[in-house]
C-alpha cells in the first residue's frame, strides 16, 4: 500500500475514524494496529523482521540505562541494526563486488578461480530498512549519551512502526515523538485543514508531477547512449524534478497523514531546488532528517569536537561516501556521494576564502547574486546527478560526456518534454509556489493577497484541496510509477 | 517558510466544536460556491493539458469505437506526444473523401502501431512514407491515408475498410497487423471501454461470422450505457471524462480486493481458479491450458478468413491488397504468429510482407533505438517507411489498377 494509491485512500479515513472515536491506550492500540498492517501489506513477513528489531532495540535501551556496560549494548545494538542492514540491503552488492575483484585478481595474477557470473543471493529488500534502521541507532546512542529510554512497549513499538513515517521517512526523533505521544489531544481545525493541505500538495507532486516525468526518464534511462546533447540535459532535467516531486510528495503525504492524527513530524524539504545559495545550502535544505542524522551520527563523531579543517574535510568525505552508499548499493551511489563530498569541500574552502576577501564578500553582497548563486548550485546538483540516476558508473560518464559534446538528438526528449502533461502541472505548481511560499529572491509578498484570499476560513481551503485532488486524479497517468526512495 | 523541527507550534486552532446550524450552513455554501468556481476554472486547465485520453473514442455499434474528428489530446503511457484526430476520425491531416485527379492512394488499416500516437504525426511512417513518394515530383501525386486506431482487431480493421475506407478509392490497401495480432482477437473482460467490439469466427465451412454479443453485453452494463448516454458530456468536458477514468480504477480496484479476500479463505487447490476467474470469469484453468494451446490455430483460421474477405472487398473495389506484418521487438511476438500468417497468405494467393527480419538486423547493429517500448520509435517509423518504399518500388506497386489490372502475383517476402 503507498500513499497515492486507492487502498490508502480507504485505509486513512477508517484509521482516522477509530483513532479519534478511542482514546488512551487503545486509541495506541489501533495506531500500532493500523501501522503494522500498512506495514505487512506489501509482504507479511516483513512485519517479523520489524517486530524483531523493534523487540531488541527496546531491550537493549532498557539495558544501556540500567546497566553499566553501556558501550557493549551500544555496540550490540549497532551490531544488529548495522547487520540487518548489511545482509538485505548490502549482501549482493559486497558479494558481487567480491567476486568483480576476485576476477580481475585471478586475471592479473591468476591467484583465485572464480565463477564467470557472480551468485546472486535471494534476498528481497524489506521496505523503509534504512529508515527504521537509522531511528533505532539513533534510539540507542541518544540514551547511551544520557537520554531517558523509552519504558512502555507499546510507545516504542510504535516509535518504530508508526506508519506516516515508516517506509521513507521523515527520520523521526523519538525525544520528540515520545513528547507528542504522551500529550493529550484533541483534534484541531488547524491539524485538519494543515494535515489535508500537505496530503494533497504530496499526492499533486507524486502522481501529477513525478509520475509523469518518470515515463519520460524510464524511456530514456535504458538508452543512454542514444542520447543526444539535448536529450541528456532534459533527461537529467526531468530527473532531478522527478526526485525532488517523487520523495517530497511521499514525505509531504506522511507528513499530512501524521497531522490529521495529531503528529508533527519534521519537514524534509526546504526548497531545496529554488533557495539553496550553495551546496553546503543545499544539503541543509534536501532530506533535512537524514542530513542531520548524518552529522549528528557519523560527521560529529568522526570529527570529534575540536578538529583540524583537514580532519573535518577528511570527515565530511566519508560521511557523503556513506550518504551515497545508503541510497544504494552500487558504485555510481558510492561515486555520487563522493563527488558532492568533494564539492562540499571545496565549497567550505572557497567559503573560508569569501570571508577573509573584502572583495568577494562585496560582491556575494549583491541583491543580483543570490538568483546566480541558486542558479549555480542547480546547476551543479543538475550535472552530479547523473551518476544518481546511471545504472553504472559508465552509463552515468556516458550521460555528462553526452552533455558536454555536441551530439545531435535521436530520442526527441525535448519535444516529448514539452508535450507531455506535465508542463501545466508545473505551471499550476509554480503558480501555488508563489502564492504560497516565500522564495529568497523573489518578490513574493505580490502575491499574498492570493494566500489570504484563498485560506481566509476553512471551508476556502477544503474547496481548495478537493480541487488540487481532482487535478492530481485527472493528470495522473494510466500506469503511476513507485516510489524511488522505497528502494533506498 | 516551513517548519523544519519537531517543536509543537506554540498557538493552536480550537478544537473541533459543533457549529450552530446556521454558521455551518454558511460554511457549506461556501465550500460548495468555491469548489464549483474552482471546478469550473480547473476544466479550461485540464484542456490545455490534453489530459483523459481515454474518452476520445465515439461507440460505434458496428465496428466498435472510432476516433472523435477535431478531438486533441496528449498520448501519455509509451512517451509523450500531442496528437489531433482531423475532420474526418483518422489521425492524418486533412483529407478529402473525394480522390483529387492525379492521385495514387494508399490506404493503411492499422493499430496503434500505425496510428504512431508515441510520435509527431509527422514522424509516423504514413507521413514520412507519403514525403518519400512525393519526393520525385512526378506528375503523380501521392497519398498514404492512415486509417488506423488504436486497439482494433483485424476484423475491426476489415470492418474499418469496408465501411470508410474504401469511400476514398484507394488504389492500394496496406492491412497492418502487429505482433500478437492473433491473440488480441479474442474478448478482453480487463479491457473496459475496449470491450465494445465484435468478436470474429468461422463456421465449419470456413465463412466468417461477426458476433456482436460480447459487445452488446458490455453495451448494457451500467458503464456501457454510461459512456452512451453522456456523450456530449464527456465530449464537452474533460471533467466529465475523468469519470469514466475512476470508475475504471474502482472497477479494477473492487475486483482485486474481491480475488484477494476470495483467496485468503480459500483452499489450495481452488486457489488458480479464483486467479484465472479474475482475469476472465468463467474460466476453469484445467480446460483454459487446452483452449489456449489451441487459441493460436482456430484464431489463425479466423485471421485467414477476414484477409480473405478484405482482400475480396478490395478486388471489388479494384484496388491492390498487402499484407504487412509490423515489427516488434522479438520479445512481445511470437514466431509461430509470422508463420500462420505467412502460411495462409501463400495458400490464398494474397500479397504478404514481414518486416521483422529486416528490424532485428537493424537493432542488432544500431544503437538508436527502434521501439518506444512496445510501439516504434521516431528511427522505427523512418525505418518502416523506408521499407514500404523499397518494397513498393521493387514490387510495382505504385501503379494505379487500371495500370497493373485486376490480378496480381503472389507477392510473400520478408524485407531484407
Amino acid at each position: 500500500m503507498i500513499f497515492s494509491s486507492l487502498n490508502f485512500l480507504f485505509f486513512l479515513p477508517i484509521v482516522f475514524l477509530a483513532y479519534w472515536l478511542s482514546s488512551g491506550t487503545l486509541r495506541k492500540l489501533i495506531l500500532l494496529v493500523a501501522s503494522y498492517l500498512f506495514y505487512m501489506s506489501w509482504l507479511p513477513s516483513y512485519g517479523l523482521l520489524l517486530f524483531f528489531l523493534t523487540a531488541a532495540n527496546y531491550f537493549i535501551g532498557l539495558a544501556i540505562e540500567k546497566y553499566s556496560a553501556k558501550k557493549a549494548f551500544l555496540l550490540l545494538s549497532l551490531v544488529i541494526n548495522l547487520g540487518c542492514l548489511a545482509y538485505f540491503k548490502y549482501a549482493n552488492f559486497l558479494c558481487q563486488s567480491f567476486f568483480e575483484s576476485a576476477a580481475i585478481t585471478h586475471g592479473y595474477f591468476g591467484l583465485i578461480k572464480v565463477p564467470q557470473i557472480p551468485p546472486v543471493l535471494d534476498i528481497l529488500l524489506p521496505l523503509g530498512i534504512s529508515f527504521f534502521a537509522f531511528e533505532f541507532i539513533h534510539y540507542t546512542v541518544d540514551v547511551r549519551s544520557g537520554s531517558k529510554a523509552i519504558k512502555s512497549p507499546l510507545d516504542f513499538a510504535l516509535f518504530a512502526a508508526f506508519f506516516p513515517s515508516q517506509v521513507s521517512g521523515p527520520i523521526k526523533r523519538y525525544q520528540q515523538f515520545d513528547e507528542q505521544l504522551h500529550a493529550a489531544k484533541k483534534l484541531h481545525q488547524q491539524d485538519m485543514v494543515e494535515g489535508l493541505g500537505m496530503l494533497m500538495r504530496g499526492l499533486f507532486k507524486k502522481v501529477a508531477l513525478a509520475d509523469n516525468l518518470a515515463v519520460i526518464t524510464s524511456l530514456s534511462v535504458n538508452k543512454v547512449f542514444a542520447l543526444g546533447t539535448v536529450d541528456a540535459w532534459v533527461l537529467m532535467f526531468a530527473f532531478l524534478l522527478q526526485v525532488y516531486f517523487d520523495f517530497s510528495g511521499y514525505t509531504d503525504m506522511g507528513i499530512g497523514a501524521a497531522r490529521l492524527l495529531g503528529f508533527h513530524l519534521p519537514n524534509n524539504f526546504d526548497l531545496p531546488y529554488v533557495a539553496s545559495k550553495n551546496l553546503i545550502d543545499f544539503w541543509q535544505r534536501w532530506h533535512i532528517t537524514l542530513s542531520t542524522w548524518l552529522r549528528d551520527y557519523v560527521q560529529t563523531p568522526l570529527t570529534g569536537f575540536r578538529s583540524s579543517r583537514l580532519r573535518f574535510n577528511v570527515a565530511t568525505l566519508l560521511t557523503m561516501t556513506v550518504c551515497g552508499l545508503w541510497h544504494g548499493a552500487a558504485w555510481h551511489y558510492v561515486a555520487w556521494g563522493f563527488v558532492h563530498g568533494v564539492l562540499l569541500v571545496l565549497t567550505r574552502e572557497y567559503l573560508q576564502i569569501v570571508k577573509g576577501s573584502q572583495m568577494l564578500k562585496r560582491l556575494h553582497g549583491k541583491k543580483w547574486m543570490m538568483p546566480l548563486a541558486c542558479l549555480g548550485t542547480f546547476i551543479a546538483v543538475h550535472f552530479t546527478q547523473s551518476l544518481f540516476l546511471a545504472k553504472s558508473v559508465d552509463d552515468a560518464v556516458v550521460i555528462m560526456r553526452n552533455m558536454i559534446w555536441y551530439k545531435p538528438s535521436t530520442l526527441g526528449l525535448a519535444e516529448m518534454f514539452w508535450q507531455s502533461p506535465v508542463v501545466v502541472p508545473l505551471i499550476l505548481y509554480s503558480l501555488w509556489g508563489l502564492a504560497f511560499v516565500e522564495i529568497p529572491w523573489l518578490p513574493s509578498k505580490n502575491f499574498g493577497f492570493v494566500r489570504s484570499f484563498l485560506t481566509a476560513t476553512p471551508a476556502r481551503q477544503y474547496a481548495l484541496f478537493s480541487c488540487v485532488f481532482v487535478a492530481a486524479i485527472a493528470f495522473c497517468p494510466s500506469s503511476p510509477s513507485p516510489f524511488i526512495y522505497f528502494q533506498f | 517558510m516551513t517548519q523544519t523541527t519537531l517543536e509543537r507550534p506554540q498557538a493552536k486552532s480550537e478544537p473541533f466544536v459543533a457549529k450552530e446550524p446556521s454558521r455551518r450552513l454558511l460554511a457549506a455554501a461556501e465550500f460548495m460556491l468555491f469548489l464549483i468556481v474552482g471546478l469550473l476554472l480547473l476544466e479550461p486547465i485540464l484542456k490545455i493539458g490534453g489530459v483523459v485520453d481515454e474518452e476520445n473514442y465515439a461507440i460505434d455499434k458496428r465496428i466498435g469505437w472510432t476516433p472523435v474528428p477535431n478531438r486533441s489530446a496528449t498520448y501519455r503511457s509509451e512517451g509523450y506526444s500531442r496528437y489531433k484526430i482531423n475532420s474526418l476520425g483518422m489521425r492524418d491531416v486533412e483529407r478529402t473523401i473525394a480522390k483529387p485527379p492525379n492521385t495514387f492512394r494508399i490506404a493503411v488499416l492499422g493499430c496503434s502501431v500505425t496510428e504512431g500516437k508515441q510520435v509527431p504525426i509527422d514522424q509516423t511512417y504514413c507521413r514520412v512514407l507519403e514525403n518519400q513518394l512525393n519526393a520525385s515530383g512526378g506528375p503523380i501525386k501521392y497519398e498514404v491515408l492512415n486509417f488506423a486506431v488504436s486497439a482494433y482487431t483485424l476484423g475491426q480493421e476489415y470492418l474499418r475498410m469496408k465501411c470508410f475506407a474504401l469511400q476514398f478509392k484507394p488504389d492500394l490497401v496496406i492491412f497492418t497487423a502487429r505482433p500478437n495480432a492473433l491473440l488480441y482477437m479474442g474478448p478482453n473482460h480487463k479491457a473496459g471501454f475496449f470491450n465494445s467490439r465484435p468478436i470474429f469466427g468461422v463456421m465449419p465451412d470456413g465463412s466468417l461470422v461477426e458476433d456482436h454479443h460480447f459487445q452488446n453485453h458490455w453495451l448494457a452494463s451500467a458503464e456501457g450505457r454510461r459512456v452512451q448516454n453522456t456523450r456530449w458530456l464527456s465530449d464537452n468536458s474533460s471533467l466529465y471524462a475523468l469519470i469514466g477514468k475512476c470508475a475504471f480504477s474502482l472497477a479494477e480496484f473492487k475486483k482485486k480486493l474481491t480475488t484477494e479476500f476470495a483467496l485468503l479463505f480459500a483452499p489450495k487447490r481452488k486457489r488458480a481458479n479464483i486467479i484465472a476467474g479474475s482475469l476472465l470469469p468463467g474460466v476453469d484453468v484445467r480446460t483454459s491450458k487446452q483452449t489456449l494451446s489451441g487459441a493460436l490455430d482456430y484464431l489463425g483460421q479466423v485471421a485467414a478468413a477476414i484477409v480473405k474477405e478484405a482482400k475480396g472487398e478490395c478486388d471489388k473495389a479494384k484496388c491492390r491488397f498487402l499484407l504487412a506484418y509490423l515489427p516488434a521487438s522479438a520479445r512481445y511476438r511470437d514466431a509461430k504468429e509470422a508463420k500462420i500468417f505467412s502460411d495462409f497468405c501463400r495458400s490464398m494467393k494474397i500479397d504478404y510482407v514481414d518486416l521483422n527480419p529486416e528490424f532485428d538486423r537493424i537493432e542488432r547493429t544500431s544503437t538508436t533505438p527502434l521501439y518506444v517500448e512496445i510501439h516504434p520509435s521516431k528511427f522505427g517509423h523512418e525505418r518502416m517507411a523506408n521499407s514500404f518504399h523499397r518494397l513498393f518500388q521493387e514490387g510495382g506497386y505504385l501503379k494505379s489498377s487500371q495500370q497493373a489490372g485486376s490480378s496480381h502475383p503472389a507477392f510473400v517476402q520478408n524485407v531484407n
